[in-house]
């Protein structure tokens, strides 16, 4: 029963935060409820566990970003998506580009998933490269691959945006 | 880390973009209360089990060509769309999809006429019944042109929260729903086991419903299904047989301790088939054509590992046995990484590969012996993509968003602006017939003419 009163507050205390997180993973609204009720609804069970942990928000952030990521795998049962690249990318200028948001949020949504979730758990989250990598069950380094390649593709997204806009 | 200074730029610009989109994150609190809620009730069926008929056959007259079908029993509204201007009209609306992400180019399997399940009834009758909403494909598989499953979720017609839907079409236009199913889909109740991700149907009363950890078997048209040990990672039906992909183990990026095992359909007797080497894998993609049948072990993480080549398994006695091709994309400016593979009959396949050091680019290779040698086809694949399906002359590729198909073996691409995304699945059927899951599983797009004209189902 104890445990059912910890879930219960949690989840009325954290679900706002947990969407706004599964919304910039999913880039989704429905796909965004179905994350977090998928990741708090399996966590459930061994709630005790999760209560338990020096950081519960942490530990069910890892859980939603590993849902998110399997979810995508075996929907597709196809890994590690590649951005978009342009040929070339010599007459870009990324800083007159960077005031566009959406255009931003236009080129996350096409990264591979492990590239958008590692940018959202640092840029949205601020959750530590240790962290990140605990959620992407990866090694620390992979999660910094992972960052700074996600950014290499969203400057070269854009520029392929400002070539077919210009 | 270490930062450039255009880097700060975008990281600062990327901060206010995700906090500003994150405005757009839906309502959490009625959500919250639906997850409390949810963990009292833990089994979230649409119905309870039904008898007889297998499933309700209730359905709104079709409208003329893009009209709402209707859909229904327990479950679904599917509306059928008028295709867009300029581009060709198909003769009647039609919803579907397939199965395998790789497409044999011939005839795969024998069509067998589905038992009675004409739609009958009215409009009003069917939401009287209770129409599913808010339905979200996660697979779909076709024995036939117009003889199509689904796997889905949908609002629970009692009660919050999300329920498993399975369809069925036996006209390709309209859905009806079976009754009751013995598994948990993504969406519903957390998928907690049994939890199946995907579906297959060899004919129209021999299916599968399959995930890593789950695998069931029907043989009467869904009516039935029976649990069968261990899962599938992958599973493909052809000619009469099966052949699932299955893993044990934990510790891998993905799974470990790959194998194979093959079973005539219908079956509950398995065969295991040996792999030339114990196989630990980040990701694996599975295709079978004619006899030969395909497995690409991926083995480089995304941004790491570099030199960790991915393998092609191949078998040309539908899987009995099997040898190793080693990487299958050419190794042309870079490290090139296999990611994907299409089959077709005969000793025909086309990979998707990507050139890690040059951008990214991607781009597919085509082999017309089995794997073991692979032209690359030049063409850059306009989309971010991570699907492919297609015989080595029409291909699709889709990633993100985006579809694109090249109707020259991956030597030129047009993009299909009208399929929209989230895309998350693509698949050839024949030569001609292709489905894909868009706009996040609310949509089904269905090609007759290999590519070239599209046509949209959207699940309501």
């Amino acid at each position: 029963m104890r445990s059912e009163v910890g879930f219960a507050e949690f989840v009325r205390q954290h679900t706002p935060a947990l969407v706004r997180t599964a919304y910039l993973l999913t880039g989704n609204g429905p796909a965004a409820e179905e994350l977090v009720q998928d990741t708090l609804v399996r966590l459930y069970p061994k709630w005790d566990r999760v209560a338990a942990a020096d950081a519960p928000l942490a530990y069910v952030r890892r859980a939603l970003t590993n849902g998110f990521i399997n979810h995508s795998r075996r929907a597709s049962r196809r890994e590690y998506a590649v951005a978009e690249l342009p040929e070339s990318i010599e007459e870009y200028d990324a800083s007159a580009r960077l005031a566009d948001r959406d255009e931003i949020w236009a080129g996350l949504r096409r990264l591979p998933e492990r590239q958008r979730a590692a940018l959202v758990l640092r840029f949205f989250d601020d959750v530590s490269d240790e962290d990140a990598a605990a959620a992407l069950g990866c090694r620390v380094g992979t999660v910094r691959s992972l960052i700074s390649r996600g950014l290499a593709a969203l400057r070269e997204q854009m520029a392929a945006d400002a070539g077919r806009t210009a | 880390m270490r930062h450039h200074p255009e880097n700060r730029d975008l990281e600062l610009a990327l901060r206010r973009s995700l906090y500003e989109q994150s405005g757009q994150a839906p309502a959490a609190g009625p959500l919250a209360e639906r997850i409390v809620a949810a963990v009292d009730r833990p089994i979230a069926y649409v119905a309870p089990p039904r008898r007889q008929p297998a499933w309700r056959t209730w359905a709104l007259p079709l409208l003329a060509a893009g009209a709402a079908a209707a859909v229904v029993g327990a479950v679904a509204v599917v509306q059928s769309q008028k295709p867009e201007a300029g581009v060709p009209a198909i003769d009647s609306p039609t919803t579907s999809a397939h199965a395998s992400s790789s497409p044999p180019a011939a005839p795969t399997h024998a069509s067998t006429p589905p038992t009675s399940t004409t739609p009958s009834g009215t409009g009003a009758a069917a939401r009287g019944r209770g129409t599913l909403s808010n339905l979200r494909l996660l697979d779909v598989t076709f024995d036939g042109a117009d003889d199509g499953w689904a796997l889905a979720s949908s609002t629970c017609l009692t009660g919050p929260g999300r329920c498993t839907a399975l369809l069925r079409t036996t006209d390709g236009t309209t859905w009806t729903s079976v009754a009751s199913t013995p598994f948990n889909v993504a969406g519903v109740n957390g998928c907690a086991a049994p939890c199946v991700q995907h579906l297959r149907f060899a004919t129209s009363q021999i299916g599968y419903a399959y995930g890593s950890q789950a695998l069931f078997v029907t043989t009467d048209g869904a009516k039935t299904w029976h649990g069968q040990t261990g899962g599938a990672e992958a599973l493909e039906t052809l000619d009469g047989n099966v052949i699932r992909v299955v893993s044990g183990g934990s510790g891998c990026p993905g799974p470990c301790h790959v194998g194979i095992e093959r079973s005539a359909i219908g079956s509950s007797t398995w065969t295991a088939a040996t792999l030339p080497t114990d196989v630990n894998v980040a990701g694996l993609a599975f295709a079978r054509g004619g006899s030969a049948a395909y497995l690409l072990a991926e083995r480089n993480p995304a941004g790491g590992a570099n030199n960790a080549t991915a393998t092609l398994y191949a078998s040309t006695d539908d899987g009995a046995t099997w040898h190793a091709e080693g990487e299958p994309c050419p190794q042309v400016g870079g490290e090139v990484d296999s990611h994907d593979v299409a089959a077709a009959s005969g000793t025909r396949l086309t990979v998707l590969c990507t050139v890690r050091d040059a951008g990214q680019r991607t781009f597919v290779a085509t082999s017309t012996d089995g794997g073991r040698t692979a032209t690359a086809a030049g063409g850059t694949i306009p989309v971010a993509a991570d699907h492919l399906a297609g015989d080595p002359r029409t291909v699709l590729a889709a990633g993100g968003d985006r579809l694109a198909v090249s109707r020259d073996g991956g030597a030129t691409w047009t993009t299909i602006p009208k399929v929209s995304g989230p895309i998350t699945f693509v698949g050839f059927e024949s030569a001609t017939i292709g489905r894909v899951i868009g706009d996040n599983g609310q949509s089904l797009w269905t090609t007759r003419d290999g590519g070239l004209t599209w046509q949209r189902a959207a699940f309501r």
